[in-house]
């Protein structure tokens, strides 16, 4: 799986050791590190598209990263419309991608 | 619904946030600092460069530093913080709604500070809607905050000090920046920051433009373009660069939705992003009891946002009678003229100009209403 | 193309020549000094205390240029480390009969270690010629900056400022172009600019006017992203001023959170 995960750093140091946790996108296991919104650790494993929009059926992905414009909202533990970029992980926690603006399942059945 | 009272509400603990409720505190006001996030700081902790200015505004420490001594300061005062508290809205007599996870809680308070920040502006082109494409402060979140490379090769749009700055971060983390392009006939920011990415070699092209970005679900290429005098793409310009990533620093814009619900009343000016609240030299605003600080008023830096967080942290305490009245001006006079320090120069002067615009507008205002109209 | 620090990011030679941090020719050739490239007035005075010896002032206004007093300078590199515009570097024309040292801020990684052979960089980035470290320096008052000095050969004293801190990045052609997207101005509800236009030929003439129109700004994030972008178009279609065109009328929450909340808040209202 890719890491895009910054592990040194000039100024900053050393990345603090975190506890490792498994977070599922789409079923499949990711690696994510408590305390980190939802939407590092998708960027970490290389998942750019977080959602496809009701009209246009386009990909979205991050555009603020601090939760003002919604673009990166997926359908977290079976509630859509959360915003992964300001939602933290947590162990064992189902993402998928969000059609629309609702949960992925009715979007497969239009 | 849970109701709570407090002396001093701030909304926002950003750098404005922050010492608005430090200052307040310290001269003993019973204060109440609201942040939606799970943590305070606002956006210094992105901010690792070492910041301008001179000793009194902690120039030459770098930003997430400065964040992290300000924490400090105000865990040894008595303010109380609500995080992970999103105040949605501003109703009569001063009263907060904000939710906390699934509690609702109304939060009245004598005096409300609003320190809700500023926003990436967007600019829309064919593919700016594509995964890859994103705010130049939310590619420096994800560096610097969340230590997760947005991509490998990014070009920039915009070289104010914003783009200049998250540039060179960008290049610290490992990626590389192909190019920074910018609209404009010269470069927006300070040229000490421009002359860091150029000595590592990334091109600055001023008079262009993106004109597109394309890829298969994701960023894979831009089109960049060179700009006429009319600021229309020259025919045959046109060049692409393969990029995986693709950051807007097209400016800020205060987040002003809270004081429009007030009932502030605002002015209009474009050097400090547009739409503004009006405010006296106290940072209150047409709504007595209602202050400003920071990027809300008018968008600019940490340095000056923290100081307006002073400001309205000392005016506000001294309102409610916890500083006498010449005391208080002496340290609020302090203060003005530390930001006025920051707002000269080359750089500073347009904003110090439209500053005092602001604050003659409201003067105006009030000599026009002959009184406040109360909430 | 236009020359000078606000055009390209560089310094012009005039520009040097005005900077009131420059050494002479004579203090140059008699060893380590700074050399503080600092020519537009910003307001920044760290390198003032950084500066234990009194060689660098700016006085008040803050925004003044810094003035090196050469006399008094001995090349220690702390302004170097201290300046946030990393605008200060150190010029050592005696290192040897044929090099000189070039000094200069360094914060990425890796960091070189003395003895490297790096390719050393003009203030364009440009490779210049090869420099071998002599020195990086790294106190903890300087928080992570490196100070790192190069041999380089004496002629380009002037010339070289830095070290390219990678390999060169890789030069892959973009990939061929594909369907061209849309471009959406309302990014949540996917309102283009023509829809905008359109809504504004029907009649509308303020954001709420557009935003009943087209639905541009009635997503998620609530307008943060588009308002703006709509006034504008409002501004250029109607020849309205950006001052008259107000943002849409805020209404609670300004922020999304869950209906059923605002269903238990109007009850408790009522």
């Amino acid at each position: 799986m890719e890491d895009n995960r910054i592990l040194h750093h000039p100024i900053l140091g050393d990345v603090p050791e975190r506890k490792q946790i498994t977070i599922y996108f789409e079923g499949e296991p990711v690696k994510a590190y408590e305390g980190e919104p939802i939407a590092a650790a998708l960027m970490a494993a290389g998942i750019k598209a977080f959602r496809k929009t009701v009209n246009l059926d386009e990909p979205r992905g991050i555009f603020c990263a601090i939760g003002r414009c919604t673009d990166c909202m997926m359908v977290v533990n079976g509630i859509p419309n959360v915003r992964t970029c300001v939602t933290f992980v947590e162990d064992g926690m189902q993402l998928q991608r969000q059609y629309g603006f609702s949960a992925a399942k009715e979007a497969e059945d239009r | 619904m849970k109701k709570m009272v407090t002396e001093i509400a701030i909304i926002g603990a950003g750098p404005a946030g922050l010492c608005a409720a430090i200052e307040a505190s310290r001269l003993g006001a019973h204060v109440t600092l609201i942040d939606e996030n799970a943590f305070p700081g606002g956006q210094l902790f992105k901010q690792i460069h070492k910041f301008f200015g001179s000793r009194e505004h902690m120039a030459g420490t770098r930003g997430y530093e400065i964040g992290q001594m300000l924490l400090k300061e105000l865990e040894s005062t008595d303010a109380d913080v609500m995080l992970g508290s999103v105040a949605y809205g501003i109703f009569d007599n001063n009263e907060i709604g904000i939710m906390r996870g699934t509690e609702h809680i109304a939060l009245k308070a004598d005096k409300i500070i609003i320190a809700a920040g500023g926003k990436e502006n967007y600019m829309p082109f064919p593919g700016s809607t594509l995964p890859g494409v994103m705010g130049a402060g939310a590619a420096q979140t994800m560096i610097n905050v969340n230590r997760v490379l947005p991509g490998k090769n990014v070009l920039m749009l915009g070289s104010g000090n914003v783009g200049l700055i998250v540039s060179y971060q960008l290049m610290q983390a490992g990626a590389n920046v192909k190019a920074l392009v910018e609209a404009a006939p010269n470069i927006g920011g300070y040229g000490v920051h421009a002359g860091k990415i150029r000595r590592a070699g990334v091109p600055i092209l001023v008079g262009h433009t993106i004109t597109e970005v394309y890829g298969d679900g994701h960023v894979e290429g831009a089109v960049i373009a060179a700009l006429d005098e009319k600021w229309n793409p020259i025919p045959g310009s046109e060049r692409a660069v393969a990029v995986d990533t693709v950051c807007l620093a097209v400016g800020l814009n205060p987040m002003t939705e809270l004081a429009w619900m007030a009932g502030c009343e605002f002015t209009f000016i474009p050097a400090l992003g547009g739409h503004v609240p009006m405010h006296n030299e106290n940072m209150e605003t047409t709504k007595q009891g209602i202050y400003v600080a920071g990027d809300i008023t008018g968008v600019e830096e940490a340095s000056s946002a923290m100081e307006e967080g002073k400001l309205a942290g000392i005016a506000a305490a001294a309102a409610l009678g916890h500083l006498d009245a010449i005391t208080a001006e002496g340290r609020k006079q302090e203060v003005r003229d530390r930001v006025n320090a920051l707002r000269t120069g080359l750089f500073g002067e347009r904003r110090r100009m439209a500053k005092e615009t602001q604050v003659r507008a409201m003067q105006e205002y009030m000599e026009t209403r002959g009184e406040r109209i109360d909430g | 193309m236009a020359e000078g620090v606000r055009f390209t990011g560089i310094p012009s030679a005039e520009e040097l020549a005005a900077a009131t941090g420059i050494p002479s020719e004579e203090r140059l050739k008699q060893g380590r000094v700074a050399v503080i490239e600092c020519v537009q007035e910003i307001p920044c005075n760290p390198c003032e205390s950084a500066c234990k010896f009194g060689a660098i002032t700016v006085g008040k206004p803050i925004t003044n240029l810094p003035c090196l007093h050469e006399e008094k300078c001995v090349g220690c590199g702390r302004c170097v480390a201290m300046c946030p515009g990393q605008a200060i570097f150190l010029l050592n024309y005696n290192y040897s009969e044929t090099e000189a040292e070039v000094s200069f801020p360094y914060e990425y990684l890796p960091v070189p270690e003395k003895g490297d052979v790096v390719k050393a960089v003009g203030r364009d980035g440009q490779y210049v010629c090869d420099g071998v470290v002599t020195s990086v320096v790294m106190p903890e008052a300087y928080k992570n900056t490196h100070v790192v000095s190069i041999a380089i050969p004496k002629e380009y004293i002037n010339t070289v400022r830095s070290m390219k801190h990678s390999a060169d990045a890789d030069e892959a052609e973009a990939p061929a172009k594909k369907d061209t997207a849309s471009r959406l101005v309302c990014r949540c509800m996917e309102v283009t600019r023509e829809d905008i236009e359109a809504a504004i030929a029907a009649g509308a003439t303020t954001v709420d006017g557009v935003k009943r129109m087209t639905h541009a700004g009635m997503g998620l994030c609530q307008g943060k992203t588009c308002e703006r972008l709509v006034a504008r178009i409002i501004s250029e279609k109607t020849g309205l001023s950006m001052a008259e065109i107000i943002p849409a009328t805020k209404r609670a929450p300004v922020r999304p959170i869950s209906m059923g909340v605002m269903a238990d808040a109007a009850e408790q209202q009522n």
